[in-house]
């Protein structure tokens, strides 16, 4: 591999056969597997290794529903867990808009019937946003609604995640 | 590894990379464009005879091609009402070396993904640029099967904008044969279908939406980047917008993160931009319209 002067960010996802209703139905890993790497690359601190990589393997052992924002915000604390240099940690929130209602965390029924989607990825504690998606339809207002709604729930999840890594790292002492 | 790296292996020396900051930080970029200035942009419709569409559309040094065909099909379990649309992008070695073998295909799928994304729609099909429900046959039996070809021919920069308006081109261009469908007596029999190769449905394509990406360059955004102002980009969000000026797709590259009030602001400007994009495109396609029925 190329000398790099910078660390690497390999992500994978792969979903186990008995994950999904219908056998085997996975959704497309290699989609997510992107979409993960580059929800997490602007949070970790990669000048902090040089010449390394970092893999990140996300396996679903169940999928119902809001999988990829649960591989985005695992894969953080999981980073933070190893000890990896990060500015912040990443948690990941998604909304699907069925008809004029925005339901944030979708369950897998809710997502097979929606209208549009938005999936966010940011780093609370610094409100900067790693990734953002969107599909159907939107208004501007509408976008800024499920904006907020999602930044707020994003802080919320932080908040916990923050206080779990507290808890572990309290235990192992 | 970002994808988009094989498109910006430009050597930059210190001085060049100067340059082109200081440029869009004065609203004048190397070529003597405004930040929120296209290039000028050609279209050529009907250039693949073999496709049911297909059209050329050149941006500066970016160049792609679009080509659109149907294939009888039959519509999934879920949604017997809905034809079927898939996207696919190939990027030819002869646009950059690295293309060669695999090199292009991380970048094709990234593409295909956020083409998929900006002109697809929701999960329902609502919002969607193409309406699913015209391209079935026969309800729960037969239906048209859309594949979009897109065709990276000469890569400078903005790849995304190029494939979007290349598919709105080759969408207009786009002729679905009509089919007379003999349903036989009995609901199980094996329906006869007859295609004409005489008339031809022509597509609604006005709620097709245009891509406009905005390319994060220091503290300043820029829409349609060449190569060189890409690889110097921090972020870059492209957004997908209708002629009713909502937002069909949105989807963001680049590592570093934005702040959600800049986001926002970004959504407004790619609106506002998209209204120009519409037009300038609307009357390129009709002008290739008619120069190909000449």
């Amino acid at each position: 591999m190329m000398y790099s002067d910078i660390g690497r960010l390999n992500c994978n996802i792969s979903y186990t056969t008995f994950s999904t209703s219908i056998r085997g139905q996975g959704s497309d890993n290699k989609e997510f597997s992107a979409m993960l790497h580059k929800a997490l690359e602007g949070s970790i601190i990669l000048e902090s290794f040089p010449k390394t990589t970092v893999d990140v393997f996300a396996l679903v052992l169940e999928s119902g529903g809001s999988d990829l924002p649960v591989i985005i915000s695992c894969a953080s604390l999981a980073l933070a867990d190893a000890g990896i240099m990060m500015y912040d940690i990443v948690s990941s929130v998604s909304v699907t808009c069925i008809g004029k209602n925005l339901i944030i965390d979708p369950t897998s029924e809710e997502e097979d019937h929606q209208d549009a989607s938005f999936l966010i990825s940011c780093m609370p504690s610094r409100n900067e946003v790693t990734q953002l998606t969107l599909t159907g339809e939107w208004t501007t207002a509408k976008v800024h609604e499920a904006m907020e709604l999602c930044i707020d729930a994003c802080s919320k999840l932080g908040d916990i995640m923050r206080s779990c890594l507290k808890e572990a790292a309290s235990t192992l002492q | 590894m970002d994808p988009y790296q094989f498109t910006k292996m430009v050597g930059l020396s210190t001085g060049e990379k100067h340059f082109i900051w200081g440029g869009i930080a004065q609203d004048l970029r190397s070529d003597g464009r405004q930040r929120l200035h296209y290039r000028p942009i050609s279209v050529e419709t009907g250039v693949i005879p073999q496709a049911n569409g297909s059209a050329r559309v050149r941006i500066g040094a970016t160049d792609v091609i679009a080509s659109i065909k149907a294939e009888l099909g039959k519509p999934s379990m879920h949604q017997p009402g809905k034809g079927k649309i898939s996207i696919f992008v190939d990027c030819s070695p002869t646009a950059a070396p690295m293309f060669e073998g695999r090199g292009g295909e991380e970048l094709s799928t990234e593409l295909a993904v956020a083409l998929q994304r900006c002109l697809l729609g929701g999960k329902s099909g609502a919002g969607a640029g193409i309406d699913l429900s015209s391209l079935i046959v026969t309800e729960g039996k037969i239906c048209w099967d859309l594949y979009i070809d897109g065709l990276v021919v000469s890569s400078d920069g903005n790849l995304l904008d190029a494939l979007g308006a290349a598919i709105k081109a080759a969408l207009s261009n786009t002729g679905i044969p009509k089919v007379n469908v003999d349903l036989g007596p009995s609901p199980d029999d094996q329906p006869e279908v007859n295609v004409s190769d005489e008339e031809f449905l022509q597509f609604d394509t006005s709620g097709v939406p245009v891509i406009v990406t905005l390319t994060k360059v220091g503290r300043h955004y820029i829409v349609d980047a060449t190569s060189d102002e890409e690889s110097q980009m921090s972020s870059a969000v492209s957004v997908s917008v209708n002629r009713h000026g909502h937002i069909c797709g949105l989807t963001k590259r680049g590592g570093a993160g934005l702040d959600p009030s800049v986001i926002m602001d970004m959504i407004s400007v790619g609106k506002h931009v998209s209204e120009q994009l519409i037009t300038v495109l609307d009357s390129e396609i009709s002008a290739a319209e008619a120069s190909a029925t000449d």
